[in-house]
């Protein structure tokens, strides 16, 4: 019986009426008034609701920044069917089918916890041909090259297709598009434009305008640049819903240099097109760039343009981590002593096929991006502009379709076919890992406020759990751990992790407060407590070396926590919260140096012991391999031991890193004065400690700028009101009325920058309001 | 040829049956909130009638099943290397547009996508009655607006729970002001005294289910507590108890949309599979 009774068709169309509750028909609410009388640094360019959630002092989201769909040529080849709109959902905390290892959709999968915010970057090269390859009505759907894109196929048998679909990324001069965009009737582009516009729909329609501000979505793609499989691969992160006609990937910006070109498409067709278009770019995954991500800039300009689009760098993906290296069998690291830089590493510098892993000492030393930050300190030195002032996220780089699935474990898999089953995730992919998170400080749940986070760097990146942690320095009077006013007085004395510092404190340390807070978990998986609070501070000495060194600063290593091997249960206590406030030891006022905090959990068990324990394999188990040998061969590595690699463990002690604080000896040491609200008049005193290497300041243009969320006063001094003291110091007087209607009659963060011909230092404070003055 | 084959599709009993099918399982949707929906394809059994249906349709004969087939018969050396018709016949001799794995799925997953594909986008009221039977799904959830005071273990050790209740006696008797027992308190760094207003779930990734959950069950305008966050021992009064709200669907209209069309597909999908199964 293969036909339908008219009559229970009849019945179905009947029964689909009863639901109808009369629901509301009007059109859109009216738009509301952009922003409201809070005082925020950043300005509201968005039509929407205030959110009924805010704290000026701010308050931590989650997110996930690196999200592929079926959009990404390589997610289709593994298989992946979930579309941007299924991956909001997910985020959101909605259920989706990810796909086998037959490449069909049949997992159901849903995150235990919803994320706060979500882009989904698929890789904008091939978007048009990807599409047309998918739609079975295209004119090419039966060509060989889309059969290849669509054909399932067990991981090492991918390679033929990966390699046909994404040359063009991997060489310097790329055709415009794959070959058949050229046949007739074939139009790639505007395929290529409808998918970017169903990316920017699906976003609008996750995220949520209301008051409530339960969701952020970002408009956002990848470019993909893969120099002979060397990555230079970047997320670009609109901050509103005006974005580019076009998602201007390596095929059109290759000309204009790596990553030069996009920079400047970004410029020519966000930045400076007067749409209200912004953007941040964020470089990724350096550890498989072999070295290329971060290269050096050829004069000071390109240094500040890339400091100026890149704020940020993913340190941590499923693809390993990027912070820093150590190799414990060879018992060196690259550039560093710090042996908890063993965590998840890729083996490869460079997803070269072939390439054979390099050891330690050959290891290019800017796949990492604690020594990148390092070399930074040391171009700005002989440059005047840091290229790599860059603070820190962590995401997944999910192939397939969810966001923020980083749960050791119930490990979905993130490669779509690739990793879908077991024996795939222990026999192909045990390097990899489950992917970390995003953390930003913002005032509240909407795309201004977290994109302003993303772009002042108040930001930190997970391995996947949720710890908070927070960086301050400063003078920071009166900040005592433990204090209902700890974050105030902070804010207050101090710039937040991401921002600049002078000599604050004459030839004495700055104090840097630190603040962690464990992963709060969910009920059936409680977070793990947290171990220990470390400082990581990078330097450039005298002599141009390089240097890091690491400072527990709270908590212990020797805590006693462990893991039951049986279980995979905490035993052992850790520390619900963390705090330290801490002066550097060694702490020389004449060279510039970075601190980051790196919080640590107590052990738990990674991903692969699940997964390995699940199927009857215990990697702790004296027999361990004639398990592997009765379960499945794929199984064997689930017995790797650490003795045998110079980085896989099957404990791991998942970590936090709070983005940089830099201190630059010519930077700003002091602010004094006051804005009075009555009347907008400015007098206020700054003091640089040094001046400006190769600055000469008596002839140089010297400007100064104070803004909030725009800009209360835009100053260029006159002679008589810079001095140079008999130390080196300069002290800036500033003078002259704030725009109208510009300052607020509240506490507000001013950002006060300095420019002394190409020289630029900056820092931001909370400025209290009393007695009708607002003062630093 | 794939619009052909659609075609084709469009034109057989089974799909008749499927969009029957899927219309009356929307409808049946329509009035009651569906359980969690189960795999699209949940086995090979599927796979295989989705590639009986396919050579029925006789979809292997398409360019790409054709080339294909050539392909591994010129591998074979089957046929001289030149003869296309030579090769494919032999190929097909040797039953291969049926045992090939590729082509297997090639030609499953043609039919799946034609089988689930959206047939047009629903009408406005069909959107609405969806809607109105998961309005739950798009809502906003409630929302606490809350005031707390924490106090920390860590600094106070066994002593918190007596400062605990001690701020608590000083501000019901009303000698305590709110702001003078949050300065009492410790601070948490990451959260404010005022919280929210934060859903039950946004809350309990703030603090912890459990503080979630005990929060949510307190009554406004009261100081209660101490209860356990992740962190430590909090006094919390409630400041506002936010109902669940519903938005207009113009506000949410995508995602019903998204949701519609890929519930419908789905549906659409397994009720071509039940077709195919029944003798």
């Amino acid at each position: 019986m293969r036909g339908l009774p008219a009559a229970l068709c009849a019945l179905a169309l009947l029964v689909a009426a009863c639901g109808d509750d009369g629901g509301d028909s009007s059109p859109p609410a009216p738009t509301p008034t952009p922003g409201t009388d809070r005082v925020v640094p950043w300005q509201r360019t968005e039509t929407r609701e205030p959110c009924d959630d805010f704290d000026a002092l701010r308050q931590p989201y989650f997110g996930d920044l690196h999200v592929h769909t079926r959009y990404s040529a390589d997610a289709s080849i593994y298989g992946t069917k979930a579309g941007p709109r299924d991956a909001y959902d997910f985020a959101r905390g909605g259920e989706i089918f990810v796909s086998d290892a037959d490449e069909q959709p049949t997992r159901a999968v849903r995150l235990a916890r919803p994320l706060d915010f979500t882009a989904v970057t698929d890789h904008a090269e091939f978007f048009g041909e990807v599409s047309l390859c998918t739609t079975p009505e295209s004119s090419v759907y039966d060509i060989r090259l889309c059969n290849i894109l669509r054909q399932s196929e067990p991981p090492d048998r991918q390679f033929a297709a990966i390699v046909q679909w994404l040359f063009p990324a991997g060489v310097d001069h790329p055709p415009p598009s794959l070959s058949f965009c050229t046949m007739p009737g074939v139009d790639c582009d505007a395929a290529a434009v409808s998918v970017w516009g169903e990316m920017q729909a699906a976003a609008e329609e996750a995220y949520d305008r209301t008051a409530a501000c339960g969701f952020t979505s970002f408009i956002g793609y990848e470019h993909t640049p893969s120099r002979g499989g060397r990555h230079q691969h970047r997320n670009v992160i609109f901050r509103n819903h005006h974005v580019p006609p076009f998602a201007y990937s390596q095929l059109e910006t290759a000309a204009g240099g790596v990553p030069q070109g996009l920079w400047t498409a970004i410029e020519d067709h966000c930045l400076n097109d007067g749409s209200g278009c912004d953007a941040v770019i964020i470089p990724h995954n350096p550890n498989l760039s072999d070295g290329l991500q971060f290269f050096d800039p050829i004069d000071g300009a390109e240094a500040q343009r890339r400091q100026d689009r890149e704020p940020l760098a993913e340190i941590f993906q499923s693809k390993g981590g990027s912070e820093c290296r150590f190799d414990r069998l060879a018992g060196r690291g690259v550039g560093t002593a710090d042996e908890l830089c063993t965590f998840e590493q890729i083996k490869s510098s460079a997803e070269v096929p072939g390439q054979v892993p390099p050891p330690v000492d050959e290891y290019p030393r800017r796949n990492l991006v604690r020594n990148a930050l390092e070399d930074g300190l040391l171009f700005e030195t002989t440059l005047g502009a840091n290229p790599f002032r860059f603070g820190f996220v962590g995401s997944t780089d999910t192939h397939n379709a969810n966001p923020g699935d980083t749960d050791e474990t119930g490990f979905t898999g993130l490669q779509g076919n690739n990793d879908a089953t077991p024996e795939r995730q222990i026999r192909d992919s045990l390097a990899g890992n489950a992917g970390g998170l995003a953390g930003v400080w913002a005032e509240e749940n909407s795309r201004d406020a977290i994109f302003a986070a993303l772009r002042r760097r108040e930001t930190f990146a997970t391995s996947g759990s949720r710890p908070v942690v927070r960086l301050f320095g400063g003078t920071l009077d009166g900040v005592t751990c433990g204090a209902p006013d700890f974050v105030a007085r902070a804010y207050a004395s101090g710039t937040p992790m991401g921002g600049e510092l002078g000599a604050v404190r004459g030839r004495n340390s700055p104090r840097f407060a630190v603040l962690a807070l464990k992963d709060p978990g969910t009920a059936a998986t409680p977070g793990v407590d947290l171990q220990r609070v470390q400082i990581v501070k990078g330097w450039v000495d005298a002599e141009g070396q390089t240097h890091d060194a690491v400072f527990d600063v709270a908590g212990a290593a020797d805590n006693g926590a462990d893991v039951d091997p049986d279980t995979c249960a905490p035993r052992g206590a850790g520390a619900a919260e963390l705090c330290a406030v801490w002066a550097d030891p060694a702490f020389d006022p004449a060279q510039r140096a970075f601190y980051y905090a790196r919080v640590l959990e107590n052990p738990s068990c990674r991903w692969s012991t699940v997964v390995c324990k699940q199927a009857g394999v215990d990697p702790f188990a004296p027999d361990c391999t004639a398990q592997a040998a009765a379960a499945d061969p794929a199984f064997a590595d689930c017995c790797l031991r650490e003795a045998e690699d110079p980085f896989f463990s099957p404990l791991v002690q998942e970590r936090a890193w709070s983005s940089p604080i830099w201190y630059r000896p010519e930077g700003i040491a002091a602010q004094a004065g006051a804005i009075r609200t009555a009347n907008n008049a400015v007098d206020l005193t700054i003091t640089l400690a040094a001046l400006p290497a190769g600055v000469d300041v008596a002839r140089a243009a010297v400007t100064v700028e104070l803004r909030d969320d725009d800009v209360l006063l835009r100053a260029l001094l006159p002679r008589a009101a810079v001095r140079v003291g008999d130390d080196g110091s300069v002290a800036l007087h500033v003078t002259g009325r704030a725009n109208d209607g510009s300052v607020a009659d509240a506490d507000s963060f001013v950002t006060t920058r300095v420019e002394i011909g190409p020289f630029r230092t900056e820092t931001t404070r909370r400025w209290r309001f009393a007695d009708r003055r607002l003062a630093p | 040829m794939i619009r052909r084959a659609v075609t084709r599709l469009a034109r057989q009993r089974a799909l008749h049956f499927l969009v029957g099918g899927a219309l009356l399982l929307a409808g049946v949707r329509l009035c009651a909130p569906p359980p969690p929906l189960p795999p699209v394809l949940d086995s090979s059994s599927d796979d295989a009638l989705l590639l009986r249906e396919a050579l029925a349709l006789r979809l292997d004969d398409s360019r790409t099943v054709r080339g294909r087939l050539v392909e591994l018969a010129a591998s074979l050396a089957l046929a001289a290397p030149g003869d296309r018709a030579g090769l494919e016949r032999e190929a097909r001799a040797l039953g291969l547009e049926r045992s090939d794995p590729v082509l297997q799925r090639h030609m499953v997953e043609l039919v799946r996508l034609a089988a689930g594909a959206p047939r047009q986008p629903p009408d406005e009221a069909t959107l609405r009655a969806y809607y109105a039977a998961h309005a739950a799904r798009f809502a906003t959830p409630e929302r606490l607006r809350l005031t707390q005071i924490y106090l920390s273990p860590a600094r106070r050790g066994a002593q918190a729970s007596a400062d605990a209740a001690a701020l608590l006696a000083r501000l019901d008797a009303g000698t305590l002001t709110a702001e003078a027992a949050v300065a009492l308190g410790d601070g948490l760094g990451s959260v404010a005294p005022q919280i929210g207003p934060l859903s039950r779930d946004e809350l309990g990734r703030r603090l912890g289910a459990s503080f979630a959950d005990a929060a949510f069950a307190l009554p406004p305008g009261e100081w209660r507590g101490p209860i356990a966050s992740s962190y430590g021992l909090h006094l919390v009064r409630v400041d506002a108890h936010l109902p669940a709200a519903r938005p207009d669907l113009a506000r949410v209209r995508g995602r019903v949309l998204h949701a519609y069309l890929r519930e419908r597909g789905a549906a659409q999908l397994r009720g071509a599979l039940a077709a195919l199964r029944a003798p």
